[in-house]
C-alpha cells in the first residue's frame, strides 16, 4: 500500500526533477543547438538535432572566435587578469579578516562597520573616479587595471566571508600557537591557513568565476584588441557582422562555459560550503 | 589577548593593505564622485565648469529619461527580488525534507548561479526567448500565440527577471543551511499541538530564519541593482527603456557620452535610492526579524 | 555644409562620369587615365615620399598604432598596405587595431577620455564634430602640413568637412550615403520592374508582399521594405523629412522642423507599418544587420544601406546573388516629389593629440593617401576617394564597378545634405527613443513628433 509519506516524497521528487530540468534546459538546448543548422534550431523544443542533420562544423568556426584570434588567445587574456586577481583577493582578504576576527584593538568596531557598509555599496559608485585615478597613474588599457584593487582587500564580501568562517574556529588553536612563541603572521600561515583552506579555496573559486563573467570591467579598462578578453570577444559574436549561423554562437558559448563548468563540478563542495558560509548567522 | 591592556600593533600592520584599499578605492572615489557631480566635466577636453547642484536639478526636473530608468530599475528590483527569494526558499524547503540525493540537487541547482552573469549565457538567453525560440514553442504546444518577449515593453523585463530567478541556487543554499539549523525539537513540540506542515512553516520555521531572510533580501536586492550584462546584451536596454537600468544609464553617460559630472550626480541619486531601500529594510526588520539570542 | 554639396557634386561627378565611360562592370584599362578628371594633377606618389624617408623619425625605431573598422576584406587590404609601409620603413612598426563597427565608438570614446587612443584613427565624419562639442579633440593637421600633403584635398573640402573650430581635425576619404538596395526577384513576382519611386506605390507593393504574414515572424514572413535596425530607420525618417521640406536636422542649435511636419512623417510611417510594408516592432528581430535572416533569405524587397556596404549586404543576399539586386533612390513622399540621397563625407582619418610619434602617424596617413602601392593594395575597400592621387589611381584601376558605382551615381546626382550633428551621441538617442516608443505603440504619431523635436531641442540647449 502506498502511504501518504510515500506520496509526499514522490511529489517532492517530481518537483525537484521538474525544476532541475527547467534549469538545465537552456544549457542543454545550447549544447544541442551547437550541432544544428539554423532551420533545426528554432521553432521546436528538441535538444537533439534531427537524425542525419547533426554537424560539428561550427566548433572549428567558433574556436576561431574573431578573424584574427582563436578562443585560446581570449582565454589566455582572461587568465592574465584573473590569476593575479585571485591571488590578490585571497591574500589580502585573509590578512584583513585575520586582523578583524582575531584581535581586539581600538577602532575595530569602526573597521568592521566599514566592511559591512562597503558590502552594501555597489561597485558602480566608485567607477568614474577610479577610471580617472587609473588614467593618472597610467593603468588604463593594462590588465593591472582589472586586478590592482583586489590586492587591497576591497571586496568586503570575501573579507566578511572569511571573518564568518574564522569565528567558527576555536580561538584556543591560535592562542596555543601564540604561547609557543609564534608571531601573528606565523600563526596565520602555519596554524590558521590549513584550517581555513576550504574557505580560502571558495574565495579563490568565486573570484575566478565572477571574473569570468566580468564584462563591464574589461569594457571600460581594456581597449586594445590584443588585450581583449573572452567576455568581450563573445559579445563581438552578436555585435559584429557574421551571425550567419547560430550554431556557431552556441558552440562558442558552450566552449566558453566548459572550463567554468569543469572547475565547478570538480570543486562543487567548496562552492556549496562557501555559499552557506557567506550567509552564516550574524 | 584581550586581557592585555597594551594596544597591539599587529592588527594594524595586517590591515595596511585594507587601509590603503579602502582609502584609495572606496573613500576617495565616493568623495570625489560627489565633487565631480558639482561640475560640468569633459574628460577629453579636460575642461570643467562648476555648476553647483545644477546636475541634480537637471536630473530630477529636466530629464525624463532618468525617471524612465528609475522606473525600469525599480520594476526589475521589486519584482525580481521577491521572485528569487520565494523560489529559493521554496526549493530549500523541499530539499530540507530528508530526501535521498539532496546533495546532488543542491549542487545541480547551484550551477546557474555560477554561470548566470556570463556573456555566453546572455547570448543563449536571447535566443531562448526569441520570437521563434523554445519558450514560444512551449506556449505553442498549449495553443498560446507566440509572445514577442524581447520586443515587448511588458515582457522584456521578465526575460531578465527569469534569468535572475534561474540563478536562485546560491540564495537557496543559504536558506537550506539555515533551515537545517532549525532545531527539530521545535517541530516536535508543534506536532504535538497538531499543527499542520504549512502552519508550521509560517508559525515556526520562518520566524526562526528571519535574520537569514533579511540577509538574503539585501544581497539579492543589491545584485538586482547592479544588473548590467543581461540588460545590455539580451534586451539591449529596451524596448522603450523598459530595461534601461540606472546602472547602464550611468555607464552610458560616463563612458559613452563622457558627461562625468552628470553621471556622478546620477550615481549619487542611485546610491540614495539603494540607501533608502536598505534603511527601510533595516528599520522594518526590527518588527519582523527575530534574533534568537 | 551647403558648399560641400556643390563641392562633392563636382568632384565625384567628374570622377564617376569619366570612370564609367563603358559598361559599369568592366574595369577600365590602366591606360585610360583621364587627366582632366582630377582637379589638380597629383604628384607621383613615390617622389613626394622620397625626401622625407630618411627623416622619418630620424631613423629611430618607433611603434604606432592604426585603428579602423570594417569587414574582413577591408582588414586584409589595410593590413597589406601596412605591410608595404613596414617593408619600406623597417624601423617603424604599425600595430593594426581593427574590428567591426559595433562597439568601435564606445571603445574610442573611453580611450580618448583616458588619453590612450591609437596614433592614427579612422573615425566617422560626425564624431569629428560631436566628440568635442564643437572643439577639436584630434591633432590639428595644419601643424603637420610639412608631412601630410594637404593639397590632396581642396581648401574648400577641408574647410567645409573636417575643419573644427579653426583646426583641421582630420582628412575625409570620400562621400557616402544610404541608398535602396532592392531584390529584383521579389519585385518582379509582384509586377514591379524597379523599386517604387514614391510612397503610394511602395505601400501598394507593401500590402501585396505582406499578405499572409504572421504577427511574429516564424521564418516565412515577407516585407517590401526591411530597413535594418534603428540606424537605418532613423535615416529613413530624416530622408522623408528632407524630401518633404528640403530642410536638414538642425542649424545653430535650433531644430529645423515643426512638430506638425514631423507628425506628418510619423503618420506615413504608421501607414507603412499598417500596410505591412515594413515589419512591425514585434516582427523585426535581431540581428540588425546584413545577416538578418529576412535579408539573407531574400524575404525582403529592399534594404536601405550605405553605398560602402552594398557588397557586404549583397554578399549575404541569397548567398551572394548580386545579379538579382538593384539600387534605387529613396522613394518620394508623393509621386513626382523630391528624391534626395542624404550624404556626408565618409571616413575621416585623424591623428591623436596624445601620440608619442605624431609625425610618424602623419607620415603613415600621407602614405595611405598618396603612395601608389598602398592605394593599389587598398583597392576600393574604403569606397570612392575624394583626394587627388587616390582618386586618380582609383579611376585608373577601375576600382569601382557594378552596384557600388550605381549607388555612387545616385548619391552624386541627387545631393541631400546630412547634418554634421546627425550622429551626435546626445541627439541621436533621442530620435531612436522617439521612434522606438512610436513603433512599440506606447505613443501616437503626434506624441512621437513632439518628443522627436523637443527632446533633441533640449539636448541642443544643454550643449550650449
Amino acid at each position: 500500500m502506498i502511504t501518504k509519506t510515500q506520496i509526499n516524497a514522490g511529489l517532492r521528487y517530481a518537483i525537484l526533477i521538474a525544476v532541475g530540468f527547467l534549469l538545465a534546459y537552456p544549457l542543454l538546448w545550447m549544447v544541442g543547438s551547437s550541432f544544428k543548422f539554423n532551420p533545426d534550431i528554432f521553432g521546436n523544443l528538441s535538444i537533439f538535432p534531427p537524425p542525419g542533420r547533426a554537424t560539428t562544423e561550427f566548433y572549428p568556426a567558433a574556436w576561431q572566435l574573431s578573424p584574427s584570434n582563436t578562443m585560446a588567445f581570449y582565454y589566455m587574456n582572461t587568465l592574465r587578469f584573473l590569476i593575479p586577481r585571485v591571488i590578490g583577493t585571497v591574500v589580502s582578504s585573509t590578512l584583513a579578516a585575520f586582523a578583524i576576527a582575531r584581535f581586539s584593538f581600538p577602532g575595530k568596531k569602526i573597521i568592521f562597520f566599514t566592511v559591512i557598509t562597503t558590502l552594501l555599496m555597489p561597485e558602480l559608485a566608485f567607477r568614474i573616479p577610479i577610471f580617472m585615478l587609473y588614467r593618472d597613474i597610467g593603468l588604463l588599457d593594462t590588465f593591472a587595471a582589472l586586478y590592482i584593487q583586489e590586492f587591497f582587500a576591497v571586496n568586503s564580501f570575501f573579507v566578511f566571508m572569511i571573518i564568518q568562517f574564522m569565528r567558527t574556529i576555536p580561538r584556543e588553536l591560535d592562542e596555543a600557537a601564540n604561547i609557543d612563541g609564534c608571531g601573528p603572521l606565523r600563526t596565520l600561515i602555519f596554524i590558521l591557513v590549513p584550517v581555513l583552506r576550504p574557505i580560502i579555496i571558495t574565495v579563490g573559486l568565486l573570484t575566478f568565476m565572477w571574473g569570468m563573467n566580468d564584462f563591464l570591467g574589461p569594457l571600460i579598462y581594456l581597449n586594445s584588441p590584443d588585450r581583449r578578453v573572452l567576455a568581450l570577444a563573445l559579445r563581438g559574436l552578436i555585435q559584429e557582422y557574421d551571425v550567419t549561423h547560430y550554431g556557431r554562437i552556441f558552440a562558442a558559448a558552450f566552449m566558453a562555459l566548459i572550463p567554468t563548468l569543469a572547475i565547478f563540478f570538480t570543486c562543487s563542495r567548496f562552492f556549496v560550503e562557501g555559499a552557506i558560509a557567506s550567509g552564516g548567522k550574524e | 589577548m584581550s586581557k592585555k591592556r597594551k594596544i597591539p600593533i599587529a592588527p594594524y600592520l595586517l590591515l595596511i593593505p585594507w587601509f590603503i584599499g579602502i582609502g584609495l578605492f572606496r573613500v576617495y572615489p565616493i568623495i570625489s564622485s560627489f565633487y565631480y557631480s558639482l561640475f560640468d566635466f569633459q574628460p577629453i577636453l579636460r575642461t570643467s565648469r562648476f555648476v553647483g547642484l545644477d546636475n541634480y536639478r537637471r536630473l530630477l526636473f529636466d530629464f525624463p529619461h532618468f525617471w524612465d530608468s528609475v522606473e525600469a530599475t525599480l520594476r526589475y528590483v521589486l519584482i525580481g527580488t521577491p521572485m528569487v527569494l520565494v523560489a529559493a526558499f521554496f526549493i530549500a524547503y523541499i530539499l530540507n525534507f530528508k530526501l535521498k540525493g539532496v546533495n546532488l540537487f543542491r549542487t545541480a541547482y547551484y550551477v546557474p548561479s555560477i554561470l548566470g552573469g556570463n556573456v555566453a549565457v546572455a547570448l543563449v538567453w536571447a535566443q531562448v526567448f526569441g520570437g521563434n525560440g523554445p519558450v514560444n514553442a512551449v506556449l505553442g504546444v498549449f495553443g498560446i500565440d507566440p509572445i514577442p518577449w524581447i520586443q515587448s515593453e511588458t515582457f522584456a523585463p521578465f526575460v531578465l527577471i527569469f534569468l535572475s530567478a534561474w540563478q536562485f541556487g546560491s540564495v537557496m543554499l543559504i536558506f537550506l543551511a539555515s533551515l537545517q539549523n532549525v532545531s527539530p525539537s521545535l517541530y516536535e513540540a508543534a506536532s504535538i499541538d497538531g499543527a499542520r506542515k504549512i502552519r508550521q512553516l509560517f508559525s515556526i520555521t520562518l520566524p526562526i530564519i528571519t535574520p537569514v531572510v533579511l540577509f538574503n533580501t539585501i544581497n539579492v536586492l543589491l545584485r538586482h541593482f547592479q544588473e548590467f550584462n543581461a540588460a545590455f546584451l539580451v534586451t539591449r536596454r529596451g524596448p522603450n527603456r523598459a530595461t534601461d537600468f540606472l546602472n547602464i544609464l550611468i555607464y552610458e553617460f560616463a563612458f559613452v557620452r563622457l558627461q562625468f559630472g552628470f553621471a556622478s550626480a546620477m550615481t549619487w541619486l542611485l546610491l540614495a535610492v539603494i540607501g533608502i531601500l536598505t534603511v527601510i529594510l533595516f528599520v522594518s526588520s526590527k518588527k519582523w526579524v527575530h534574533y534568537s539570542d | 555644409m551647403k558648399k560641400f554639396a556643390t563641392l562633392i557634386g563636382l568632384l565625384v561627378t567628374a570622377m564617376v562620369v569619366t570612370a564609367c565611360g563603358g559598361p559599369a562592370t568592366t574595369a577600365q584599362p590602366p591606360a585610360a587615365q583621364p587627366p582632366a578628371a582630377t582637379p589638380t594633377p597629383a604628384q607621383p606618389p613615390a617622389d613626394a615620399a622620397a625626401p622625407a624617408d630618411a627623416l622619418l623619425n630620424n631613423g629611430e625605431p618607433a611603434t604606432i598604432s592604426f585603428a579602423w573598422w570594417g569587414g574582413d576584406s577591408r582588414h586584409n587590404a589595410v593590413k597589406a598596405a601596412l605591410d608595404i609601409f613596414m617593408d619600406r620603413y623597417p624601423h617603424i612598426t604599425v600595430e593594426p587595431i581593427y574590428g567591426a563597427f559595433g562597439g568601435y565608438l564606445d571603445n574610442l570614446v573611453i580611450q580618448l577620455a583616458g588619453q590612450v587612443e591609437p596614433d592614427l584613427i579612422q573615425v566617422n565624419y560626425a564624431w569629428v564634430h560631436a566628440l568635442g562639442g564643437g572643439q577639436n579633440v584630434f591633432l590639428d593637421l595644419n601643424t603637420m602640413s610639412h608631412i601630410v600633403n594637404l593639397n590632396e584635398w581642396t581648401q574648400e573640402l577641408r574647410d567645409f568637412t573636417t575643419t573644427v573650430d579653426g583646426q583641421l581635425a582630420g582628412v575625409p576619404h570620400g562621400v557616402t550615403g544610404r541608398v535602396i538596395i532592392y531584390n529584383r526577384l521579389m519585385l518582379q513576382e509582384h509586377g514591379f520592374a524597379t523599386f517604387p519611386d514614391n510612397f503610394e506605390d511602395l505601400m501598394r507593393l507593401g500590402a501585396l508582399v505582406a499578405e499572409g504574414n504572421a504577427t511574429i515572424d516564424a521564418g516565412d514572413n515577407t516585407y517590401a521594405f526591411f530597413p535594418l535596425g534603428p540606424e537605418s530607420l532613423d535615416i529613413v525618417m530624416l530622408t522623408m523629412l528632407y524630401n518633404e521640406t528640403g530642410r536638414n536636422l538642425q542649424a545653430n542649435g535650433q531644430m529645423l522642423h515643426t512638430v506638425d511636419e514631423v507628425e506628418a512623417v510619423f503618420s506615413i510611417f504608421e501607414q507603412m507599418i499598417e500596410t505591412g510594408t515594413i515589419p512591425t516592432w514585434e516582427q523585426q528581430e535581431y540581428p540588425h544587420n546584413q545577416t538578418n535572416p529576412v535579408w539573407m533569405e531574400g524575404r525582403s524587397g529592399a534594404a536601405f544601406e550605405w553605398v560602402g556596404n552594398i557588397f557586404l549586404a549583397g554578399n549575404h543576399f541569397l548567398e551572394g546573388d548580386l545579379d538579382n539586386l538593384g539600387v534605387a533612390l529613396f522613394p518620394a513622399m508623393t509621386p513626382g516629389g523630391s528624391q534626395a540621397a542624404m550624404q556626408r563625407p565618409s571616413l575621416v582619418h585623424v591623428v591623436s593629440q596624445n601620440s608619442s610619434h605624431p609625425e610618424v602617424a602623419a607620415y603613415l596617413l600621407n602614405f595611405l593617401y598618396t603612395d601608389e602601392d598602398a592605394l593599389v593594395a587598398l583597392g576600393n575597400e574604403f569606397g570612392i576617394p575624394l583626394s587627388n592621387t587616390a582618386s586618380a589611381i582609383s579611376i585608373r584601376l577601375g576600382n569601382t564597378h557594378g552596384l557600388q558605382l550605381e549607388g555612387h551615381n545616385l548619391l552624386v546626382s541627387n545631393f541631400g545634405e546630412m547634418c554634421p550633428l546627425f550622429e551626435d551621441p546626445n541627439l541621436r538617442p533621442q530620435r531612436f527613443a522617439a521612434i522606438e516608443a512610436f513603433r512599440t505603440r506606447s505613443i501616437n504619431a503626434r506624441q512621437a513628433a513632439e518628443r522627436w523635436v523637443n527632446d533633441q531641442q533640449s539636448e541642443l540647449n544643454a550643449m550650449n
